[in-house]
């Protein structure tokens, strides 16, 4: 039993060793400039794949080789991504490097899928690193004693560079307080191109040696990343102390769980992660920074039409859609009604977010936990309590708003870049929890589940149905689309409604200036909190509305990825809008199905697209025809009339 | 409660609107605001005045609430409002009026001063009401909006966004903000910070235009300025009260000369 528990903490140390030059890199990067780097993960993926280029062809030994050019390598992608994609993005809102360096993990994974294959593959180890040896009375295995002594050797030798050198010393102010460094003359900016690549160097050194002792895949970053989050959080964004003791400790806790607990593997790490950032935002050894300004840049503004048009062509545009189901199957194939749920069904979701990013300025980068709560709310209340899909969807609203409640009473009283962490904590706490209940399924999900439209037992099953008009076919799917369709005007009408009141008007202003609607006596916790349950209730519908359609519901509804594309679908189409997220959703599936026609790794194309929209049309699309028209015109392109801003909401979708 | 012995006041001795009874705020070992007694009657405009890291902001964080109290009281129209939350103590009478940039800039001068109007009354709609009825259909809050739009002079812009007006008009607009929640007392901290002498005058002239109702309490470095306006000030200094009274008294009073007036003058 004691050797059993001394093996796992020394399999728990390898681990943690790992993880803490993972999250030096990230916190330091963090300290320095304020981003937050999603895209870590992908670099440490890269600095494995880098060194399996070098270590095939020329065999074991070649380790030793790979294992400084590949960092040296990642490191100068790391210069190259600070320079060109986030160096433009220095003074907006440190959100903004949220979402680049989201769309960069898509461009950066995909790439890696496209040169490498997917399947994971063993990197080739060194002769002399395999076979066991005994410390300690533990049978350690060589390799893992290599981690460990040279992992420290690397985090002793960073961490001497930051105390003793004058560059580590200018780092390390820098993150302290960056303007006084400035002040003092010093060209801190030149500095962070050189911070990111070591930051990228330290965690591909961290993926070789990973990859060494279990295998180099593609999805290697991805599951990486969210736990380098928590040791960032844990530790205190900014700290290396932290970063390493935070890294060590999640190593340890993890593996500890696997062997004696495994049912609260991945659920203990995110737990801790939510009470320390609601008790000590700042993490064990964070030092207070001063919270980036920067505006988050919405898409109004955007339109040059009036309102009287906009209404027309919103309208225009429902008749338009409700014409799609007749078409089906003599015009174009059925499946173009299927993707027009999915279409209408995401791009109420990116509704739902929007009235909380864009109303309120709250970015949530754990909204698919409330898309994933509506999906098994209808599949359990549809298995277990009523087959009636109204049931179903009642309870789908009413759970995720009043989780939503319970998160946003939580998580509202911190800010920022803090709330975007903490909401990725309860995502990813809800997801980790789906795998292991037995009322969600496990991992298989929730699946085959039927329902009818009605209440009692009295009603009707679409799967029954089939109107037949000349070529014109009806069928329940055709139905299930008026029922998404209407649910998508529905909520647009109510949220816009709601935009225009007194209530929606306090949203906007906390938008503009949180510190000036607070001194002008609006308790602006209470307002976010409120139009966090709107949202959250919003994205149950939508999450419920897929699962009543397709009959299933799987744990991947909760992933951080789900997350982020709804967030890529918010910005893409013009944030602060409530149309503009709808036409995301719709560019976004558009996208990915003309692009899956030439190629299976569209998500590079699209990564692409979203990184220049944040750095190039942070409004998004709904902003294009403003940015155009002095091109157009030739001369200076009519400007919005103010008047119409007023309503903050410009048209219908 | 502290009592300050005021001997000569030419202005009618209103009663105490604001007081401060002990008040300590203290960041870690350091101690920013240290026992202040600070007492201003009703119309009175009061200047808190003193050098760098005086606790003039400090002070003014406690009155507000932007900053907890580490210890002792702040009474508002004789009630203990030293646990209240920023907004509540805005709707009970404390306004604040920040530097011009502090307002809702993508919004439109009407919605700027609509949002305050409508912060003062809310209580009277209902829950429903207030998610659902359009701003417009709020006679009463509007009709608001108008007259202080009227006041200070901007009826014609009204419509335009905020940011897009010039430098003067922002400057209203700001005061016309805190007007429009009806404030007893308005607190300014540094209002014509990095203005020229014309820009100056023309901020004091609108504030003393605009707010001739209102007790004031203005922290300024211009003491040529805070001399012409006052009716009495106090100096702070390493966050204590170091003197207080009429300007002339100020002006000749030795340990303010000293500790204050001297060092700027090196």
């Amino acid at each position: 039993m004691i050797g059993s528990l001394s093996q796992a903490l020394f399999d728990g140390l390898t681990i943690g060793v790992v993880y803490v030059l993972l999250a030096a890199g990230l916190s330091v990067i963090f300290g320095v400039m304020h981003v937050i780097n999603f895209a870590h993960g992908e670099l440490f993926a890269l600095g494995a794949y880098f060194a399996l280029a070098l270590v095939v062809p020329f065999g074991g030994t070649a380790f030793f080789v790979a294992l400084f050019v590949a960092p040296l390598l990642v490191g100068i992608v790391g210069v190259a991504i600070e320079r060109y994609t986030v160096r433009p993005l220095y003074g907006r809102n440190p959100l903004y490097h949220i979402l680049l360096t989201f769309g960069l993990v898509l461009v950066i994974n995909d790439l890696i899928y496209l040169v490498w294959g997917p399947g994971s593959v063993s990197l080739p180890r060194p002769a002399v690193l395999t076979g066991t040896i005994d410390i300690l009375g533990i049978n350690a295995s060589v390799y893992n004693t290599f981690i460990i002594v040279f992992g420290g050797a690397m985090a002793l030798a960073v961490w001497a560079t930051l105390e003793y050198t004058k560059y580590g010393l200018i780092i390390r102010a820098g993150s302290q307080d960056r303007q006084m460094v400035r002040n003092l003359g010093i060209d801190i900016d030149r500095y962070y191109s050189l911070v990111f690549g070591m930051g990228a160097a330290l965690a591909a050194f961290a993926g070789i040696i990973l990859g060494g002792y279990q295998t180099v895949s593609p999805e290697m970053g991805m599951s990486v990343i969210i736990p380098a989050f928590v040791i960032v959080v844990l530790g205190g964004l900014g700290s290396f102390k932290g970063a390493v003791v935070g890294g060590l400790a999640v190593g340890i806790i993890q593996t500890l769980l696997r062997h004696y607990a495994p049912i609260f593997e991945g659920l203990v790490i995110f737990l801790l992660m939510i009470a320390v950032l609601l008790f000590r935002p700042r993490g064990l050894f964070g030092v207070e920074t001063e919270e980036e300004g920067g505006d988050l840049l919405t898409g109004t503004d955007g339109g040059l039409l009036d309102n009287r048009t906009r209404k027309r062509l919103g309208l225009a545009m429902v008749a338009l859609l409700a014409l799609v189901p007749l078409g089906a199957g003599t015009l174009y194939s059925t499946y173009a009604v299927t993707l027009m749920i999915e279409i209408i069904i995401w791009g109420l979701f990116a509704l739902s977010l929007d009235f909380v990013m864009g109303y309120t300025g709250l970015v949530s980068l754990g909204h698919a936990l409330f898309y994933g709560l509506g999906a098994y709310a209808v599949a359990i209340t549809l298995l277990h309590v009523s087959q009636s899909a109204f049931v179903a969807i009642a309870l789908a609203i009413l759970i995720s708003a009043a989780i939503a409640w319970f998160v946003g009473f939580l998580s509202i009283r911190v800010g920022g870049v803090y709330f975007a962490m903490i909401t990725l904590a309860f995502a990813e706490l809800f997801y980790n929890m789906l795998y292991r209940l037995d009322i969600t399924g496990g991992s298989e999900g929730l699946f085959g589940i039927s329902t009818y439209y009605g209440l009692a037992g009295i009603g009707i099953d679409l799967g029954d149905i089939g109107l037949f008009v000349g070529p014109v076919a009806l069928t329940g799917q055709s139905l299930f689309y008026y029922i998404a369709l209407g649910a998508l005007v529905a909520s647009f009408l109510l949220t816009r409604r709601m935009l225009n009141s007194p209530f929606g008007s306090v949203l906007k202003s906390i938008r503009e200036n949180e510190q000036r609607a607070t001194f002008i006596g609006y308790e602006t916790t209470i307002y976010k909190r409120r139009a966090f349950v709107i949202s959250g209730a919003l994205a149950g519908l939508a999450g419920g509305l897929f699962t009543l359609n397709s009959g299933y519901a799987t744990p991947s509804f909760a992933y951080w990825l789900h997350s982020g594309e709804v967030i890529v679908m918010v910005i893409l189409g013009g944030m602060g809008t409530l149309y503009g997220p709808i036409i995301g959703a719709g560019v976004f599936f558009g996208l990915e199905e003309i692009l899956t026609g030439f190629t299976g790794r569209w998500r590079l194309v699209l990564g692409t697209i979203f990184v220049l929209f944040v750095i190039f049309l942070p409004r998004g699309l709904v902003s294009l025809p403003a940015q155009l028209a002095p091109y157009v015109t030739g001369g200076s392109g009519p400007g919005p009339e103010p008047a119409a801003d007023e309503s903050g909401v410009k048209g219908d979708d | 409660m502290a009592m300050e012995t005021t001997e000569t006041n030419q202005r009618t001795v209103g009663e105490t609107i604001l007081e401060t009874d002990n008040l300590v705020k203290k960041f870690g070992q350091f101690t920013a605001t240290d026992r202040i007694n600070l007492t201003v009657e009703r119309g009175e405009f009061r200047s808190i005045i003193g050098p760098n890291g005086a606790g003039k902001t400090t002070l003014f964080n406690l009155i507000t609430g932007a900053l907890p109290a580490t210890d002792g009281a702040v009474y508002f129209d004789g009630e203990d409002i030293t646990t209240l939350s920023p907004s509540e103590r805005v709707r009970r009478g404390i306004g604040r009026s920040f530097q011009i940039s502090n307002i809702f800039g993508g919004l439109t001068v009407r919605e700027n001063i609509r949002l305050a109007s409508q912060s003062i009354d809310r209580d009277r709609y209902n829950f429903v009401e207030s998610l659902f009825k359009p701003t417009d259909r709020y006679d009463q809050m509007n009709e608001r909006t108008d007259r202080i739009l009227e006041r200070i002079g901007l009826e014609d812009v009204a419509d335009e966004t905020a940011d897009a007006l010039p430098y003067g008009d922002k400057r209203r607009l700001e005061i016309g903000v805190v007007l429009a929640t009806e404030p007893e007392l308005v607190l300014f901290d540094e209002p014509t910070a990095g203005m020229s002498v014309e820009e100056t005058q023309a901020t004091i002239e609108l504030i003393e235009e605009v707010l001739v109702d209102q007790t004031l309490l203005l922290i300024e470095h211009d003491i040529e300025l805070v001399m012409e306006l006052s009716d009495r000030i106090t100096v702070l200094n390493r966050g204590e009260i170091l003197a207080e009274g009429t300007p002339d008294e100020i002006a000749a009073d030795g340990d303010v000369q000293d500790a204050y007036l001297g060092g700027m003058m090196e």
